[in-house]
């Protein structure tokens, strides 16, 4: 006997929480997270709350986060940002090829997503951070970690996002391919960023909630003195492209080498 | 929870988990935002939060205590249309009109941002999260230029019967 | 006629810009139930058992529908066209498609409604779906109705058809022959506003419902008939629609909401949700068109062979239909005189297809406009004097022998050419929509040249009709 509903179905107006927590201090939402087990984190909201409309997620405990002072923003020597930060203020005061990252999103969601929610989904922000060598700075199970985002992402589990330091780097580009109208979301994204060790590429959108890549074997070419258009040949190695709704994995696959090529000679331009 | 929309206080019930579309539509009876996709996509559920644009299909009642909502409800009646709203008016920038009231609190937003006239780039940067499947979009930018132009054509449109709404 | 050309007011602009005008949705009467639909999460099973018991005992249901709540569960959506009815307006013994549905709940929140969706128990016996429309005529196949997967428009024939001329002859003379194939994909109209109803039984026994419906007094008919009730015990209120494209013909909402509105004895309103737009409400159909043109080296377009496969989905709503526009317009705006037209609308298991802007035309535009641009490519000519060549012209025939009095097809052309920049020679420049004379008037072309008989038009008092009317 087999009990079913189909996703259209779904619908649903969260009605019947138990408990929603409304830390005020990041010590606050820290000890509410507790290792984030049986709980529903919100931030800005893009992400989880069409989860609870249409039935995705049916939350026992709640934890909003837009209390808890996560948004605090230090433009220092490097840039670091709280977890709560929204990507409008990312895209105003971060360097390349950040600021473009968080420009993906239209006017009224970089006004309302975050920093915090874009990292843990497979946003655009990933591969940004990741060519950037930035590092995150998370709670639960096992305590507060400062790491690396490639260790982040690589991780999982579930952890609370504090805030994310971002070094400033010598030049940056984000490149995007998107279908031609205005409202899309990316097929591919590019990220490169000339460092003090060299140059570091990410790619991100490469399948449907994918975690950015880390480009080595490019990198590892332009290190070895190649050409754009050489080194970004050796992108397929990195990276595998699947199929979903937006593309296929045979035009990403043909667009990648392209993509990251043009991302390299623009960087070369910001000499 | 106290929240100020289109400049009166309002108190509404709720938990903190109810999304601001469904307190404004189903206990404050403001209709204009409209339940297009409920996933934030579409734009047609927008409104002014604290002055800015924002889903409302997205916003959780629990993060809003306090704020000023302003829908399209709030931007003029017919007896007092804004410019904007003359100009979606006269340039047929509404066709089933679903959209409209989405893109109207979105261009007022850009307009009181520039306070002065805008190029076509601006308003599709403004506006490109708003889905239209009717007009093309052409003539919503258009109307939207115009607008921060002061351009409107005076041509108000009145129906034979010359009837005017009233007020909410 | 003083509108025409002119800019005419909106009578509902100000409604709109002042977010005044009100759509299904935004209709709310006290004691209002919502509606929640529990759908089929597989293409093709056997229903064995439906049990809503746990359902209509949970808080805020006040009715659970299945197909022995409507009166007249199947209904066809054409059958005053002679197409018989195939489809229930809730499942019976078998699902033919992701998201039919199986049974829809009214409760008191949308909460209360999806819980229990989620507390309807059914039992399915999968079965292998069908879905390739090209496999129509293999043998071994999975059966989508009780007659087979194509459908018989006579009982001799399954396709539509067009015959005109010898095709065969044409064939044999030809200098090229050019084939293409041709697939545009199925295509959501994806309104702004999805699809919504709220029906409302009257204390006078009748029963107003709230539509988003395109047509609105055909899914007042459609309704009337699921109900077993005349029409004038029905009232349709609607007209305010947020887009529809199309694909707010085919009438679901209004019987489900008011079979729900007559068993709760409280208004119901269904709104659907984006998901359910796209995964489960009919799109613009898939269709696989295959053109075989007879030309000659100069650019002639003797004789046309096509065989389309229509995917109808798993039910037929107006496919048949939209497969006899389609027929009727492989030519394109051009003369063939040689035509076999061939179209098979198939069943599969997919959503039911409906239309979207052009219904059934678009895809043979497509298909044609593409085709004329291989043909002109293969025989090494500029594609637009291949179309002037071959555009209608007063007195050539239409496949289906209308003959054409005032094509403009000429003119469109040449204004498209210029409108684009595209600079054609001179002796192109100069053609004419005009009867065909000379080197424009081909031996092949001579036998299907008519007359074209004049209309007039009259007043019904005698009147004739202004210059230029006809």
């Amino acid at each position: 006997m087999s009990s079913y509903h189909a996703p259209g179905s779904r619908a649903l107006l969260v009605e019947r929480v138990a408990d929603v927590l409304v830390p005020t201090t990041p010590a606050g939402a820290i000890t509410a997270f507790g290792d984030g087990s049986g709980i529903t984190v919100v931030g800005g909201g893009t992400v989880v709350t069409p989860l609870l409309t249409h039935g995705y997620l049916w939350p026992e405990r709640a934890l909003m986060l837009h209390a808890a002072g996560l948004d605090k923003i230090v433009d220092g020597g490097r840039l670091e940002v709280g977890a709560m930060t929204t990507l409008a203020e990312v895209a105003a005061i971060a360097p390349e090829p950040l600021a473009s990252a968080a420009r993906i999103p239209d006017y009224e969601i970089r006004g309302q997503g975050t920093v915090g929610g874009n990292i843990s989904v497979g946003g655009d922000l990933q591969p940004a951070l990741v060519a950037l060598g930035a590092q995150v700075r998370s709670a639960g199970l096992g305590g507060e970690r400062f790491e690396p985002i490639e260790d982040f992402l690589a991780a999982g589990g579930p952890r609370l996002v504090l805030s994310v330091a971002v070094p400033r780097p010598l030049g940056g580009v984000y490149l995007e391919q998107r279908r031609r109208h205005a409202h899309t979301y990316p097929v591919l994204t590019v990220a490169v960023a000339r460092r003090g060790d060299g140059i570091h590429v990410a790619v991100g959108r490469q399948a449907e909630r994918a975690v950015a890549v880390a480009c080595r074997s490019v990198e590892r070419a332009l290190a070895g003195g190649a050409t754009p258009a050489e080194a970004a040949a050796a992108v397929v190695e990195d990276v595998q492209t699947e199929d979903d709704a937006l593309a296929s994995a045979w035009y990403r696959r043909r667009l990648l080498p392209l993509l990251v090529a043009r991302a390299l000679t623009q960087l070369e331009g910001t000499r | 929870m106290k929240l100020i929309v289109n400049g009166q206080p309002r108190t509404v019930g709720g938990n903190a988990l109810t999304p601001l579309l469904r307190v404004l539509r189903e206990e404050l009876g403001l209709v204009g935002a409209k339940a297009g996709c409920q996933h934030g996509s579409c734009g047609t559920c927008t409104v002014l939060v604290d002055g800015q644009p924002r889903r409302s299909c997205l916003l959780l009642l629990g993060s809003l205590d306090g704020a000023q909502i302003t829908t399209v409800e709030g931007l003029g009646g017919p007896a007092c249309l804004s410019d904007l709203q003359v100009a979606f008016n006269e340039r047929y920038a509404a066709q089933c009109g679903f959209c409209t009231p989405g893109m109207l609190l979105a261009a007022t937003a850009l307009l009181r941002r520039k306070a002065g006239p805008v190029e076509r780039d601006e308003v599709v940067d403004a506006l490109g999260g708003h889905y239209c499947r009717c007009t093309g979009y052409v003539k919503i930018v258009d109307a939207v230029v115009a607008a921060s132009r002061g351009e409107l054509l005076g041509k108000m449109a009145v129906s034979t019967l010359e009837i005017r709404g009233a007020e909410l | 006629m003083k509108a025409v050309g002119a800019n005419v007011p909106r009578y509902d602009g100000v409604d709109h810009v002042t977010g005044r005008s009100r759509f299904v949705d935004d209709f709310s009467l006290p004691g209002m139930l919502w509606a929640k639909a529990l759908r089929s999460p597989l293409a093709s099973a056997r229903v064995l058992r439906v049990d809503t018991s746990r359902a209509e005992a949970m808080p805020g249901v006040h009715a659970v529908i299945t197909h022995s709540d409507v009166p007249k569960n199947v209904v066809g959506h054409q059958e005053f066209w002679g197409i018989a009815a195939d489809e229930p307006l809730l499942a019976e013994h078998e699902v033919r498609f992701v998201g039919q549905l199986i049974a829809v709940v009214a409760a008191e929140t949308e909460a209360q409604a999806l819980a229990a969706v989620l507390a309807i128990e059914v039992e399915f016996e999968e079965r292998e779906p069908f879905f390739d429309v090209r496999k129509a005529w293999d043998s071994g196949q999975p059966q989508v109705t009780p007659d087979g997967n194509i459908y018989f428009y006579y009982p001799d024939q399954p396709q539509r058809q067009v015959r005109k001329g010898d095709v065969e002859a044409a064939f044999t003379v030809a200098d090229v022959v050019v084939e293409g194939v041709y697939r545009p994909t199925a295509v959501e109209q994806a309104p702004a506003e999805p699809a919504s109803a709220l029906s409302v039984l009257e204390p006078n026994g009748r029963l107003t419902v709230h539509s988003t419906s395109q047509a609105l007094y055909y899914s007042m008919e459609i309704t009337a008939r699921h109900l077993c009730v005349p029409v004038g015990q029905l009232k349709f209120v609607g007209g305010t629609v947020g887009g529809g494209f199309g694909g707010k013909i085919d009438t679901v909402t209004e019987p489900v909401t008011a079979v729900l509105a007559l068993k709760a004895r409280r208004p119901v309103k269904w709104r659907w949700t984006r998901e359910e737009e796209m995964l489960c409400s009919s799109t613009r159909a898939p269709w696989h068109i295959e053109i075989a043109d007879a030309v000659t080296k100069d650019g002639w377009i003797l004789g046309r062979r096509t065989l389309t496969l229509h995917d109808a989905g798993a039910y037929m709503r107006t496919s048949a239909y939209a497969c006899s526009k389609h027929t009727f317009h492989l030519a394109g705006a051009y003369s063939v005189p040689a035509c076999a037209f061939n179209t098979f609308v198939v069943m599969t298991n997919h959503v039911p297809t409906a239309a979207m802007r052009g219904f059934g035309v678009t895809s043979a535009s497509f298909a044609v406009e593409t085709h004329m641009n291989r043909v002109a490519e293969v025989l090494g000519m500029d594609p637009w004097e291949l179309r002037l060549k071959n555009a209608n012209r007063v007195g050539d025939t239409s496949p289906t022998r209308v003959v054409y009095a005032n094509p403009s097809t000429v003119t469109t052309l040449l204004a498209a050419a210029d409108a684009s920049g595209v600079d054609l020679p001179a002796e192109l420049r100069a053609m004419s929509n005009g009867k065909r004379v000379g080197a424009l008037l081909p031996a092949h072309l001579v036998e299907q040249q008519r007359e074209p008989k004049a209309h007039p038009l009259v007043w019904r008092d005698g009147r004739p009709a202004p210059e230029g009317s006809n």
